[in-house]
């Protein structure tokens, strides 16, 4: 048998999350999710975590929604800004905004049309050199590093090197 | 806006270059003055200035006149007083970093406050879990001497790519979350705008 619901003045006030997951590497949903949830324990520990009532309610390669209750959006939001990686992937959760049901978060804040990435293998100059072009979306343009930067990125956990169009022309 | 005083680009530490910076910088809502020790004609210019004594650090502030933003990288007891005693320091960064203590003492904050001297809170350092903890108790006290002597506390996201950037509303609920008041975070989020205008920086 199921147990009933809370009176409505005691049931807790929900609020949802979006976030968008931004990143070099190939995050699957369940890297992601893991990286909120570990960024939040280790930040506040069991207890405090435990008061938020955090739950994910869905998390894709793209995106991540996270439903709380209305007192803790900035920590969540807070803790999302602190996760850096995970298994040493560089990852970045950029929220997008909060709402009071899961239809108005898909609505306002995931409804909007993705950048489309297209991977074209082409080479252009940038600081008197060949790239290999990785990725290419609106005027922004992803290189492989070359010898030089390889170190660099690899230290910094990404996979590209970030220049626009305007980098490619200047030369 | 929010304007992130550090940033670095593929010209010094990063791997973006400085326009891929502002188009992502524009996206997130707010803008990013390049820490690489260029003078660039269209970004705000800084330099970080890293020196192992006093005569050195006033050697390299005197070189150092046509940034926009100059930052003395901090950690040495000896560096963290020097560069808070000169006002044409702008902002001492982590004066905590390679130190047991938090390198602001009271000796430290009221030079910093007379002179105008921002002390930085870098969130790429609260990235890594382990230095986390440090930064936490640096701050507690930082705070504790900022509401004696009211020196300034400056937020950057010293990002050397793309992901390490945060906006305003990520920034405020990082502070939020490591104590901070209202009226701190407002004050520390508008603190760069400020600079900037006292300066006079287009």
């Amino acid at each position: 048998m199921r147990i009933k619901s809370l009176p409505s003045t005691l049931r807790e006030r929900k609020r949802y999350i979006a976030f968008i997951v931004e990143s070099d590497h190939k995050i699957s949903g369940e890297e992601a999710r893991e990286a909120l949830l570990d960024s939040t324990l280790n930040l506040l520990g069991e207890v405090r975590a435990s008061r938020l009532s955090l739950r994910i309610i869905k998390a894709t390669s793209d995106y991540i929604i996270v439903g709380c209750n209305h007192i803790s959006v900035e920590k969540i939001i807070g803790c999302a800004a602190l996760t850096g990686e995970i298994r040493g992937k560089k990852i970045h959760l950029r929220s997008l905004g909060t709402s009071g049901t899961i239809k108005a978060v898909h609505k306002k804040f995931l409804s909007r049309n993705k950048e489309v990435i297209e991977v074209e293998e082409s080479k252009v100059i940038f600081k008197g050199k060949a790239f290999t072009v990785a990725r290419k979306f609106n005027i922004c343009l992803d290189l492989v590093p070359d010898e030089e930067f390889l170190i660099r990125v690899k230290k910094l956990k990404v996979e590209y090197i970030g220049i626009t169009q305007t980098d490619v022309r200047g030369e | 806006m929010f304007i992130d005083l550090r940033v670095h680009s593929i010209n010094s530490k990063g791997v973006d270059s400085p326009s891929r910076l502002k188009k992502e910088a524009r996206d997130l809502g707010i803008e990013v003055a390049l820490c690489d020790g260029i003078k660039y004609d269209d970004f705000i210019s800084g330099i970080e200035l890293t020196a192992r004594n006093k005569r050195e650090l006033i050697r390299e502030i005197i070189s150092s006149k046509k940034f926009d933003i100059i930052i003395v990288h901090g950690g040495r007891a000896e560096i963290n007083r020097s560069a808070v005693s000169d006002s044409r320091v702008d902002i001492l960064a982590h004066p905590w970093l390679g130190r047991r203590d938090s390198g602001v003492d009271a000796v430290v904050a009221r030079e910093a406050a007379d002179n105008g001297v921002a002390i930085e809170l870098c969130i790429s350092y609260l990235l890594i879990q382990h230095q986390r903890l440090k930064i936490f108790s640096s701050l507690r006290r930082i705070k504790k001497l900022k509401d004696k002597y009211n020196f300034e506390i400056l937020v950057t996201s010293g990002a050397k790519c793309k992901y390490d950037l945060r906006n305003k509303y990520e920034i405020a609920s990082i502070l939020y979350l490591l104590g901070l008041e209202e009226e701190d975070i407002k004050e520390s989020i508008n603190l760069p705008e400020k600079l900037i205008r006292e300066k006079g920086i287009k």
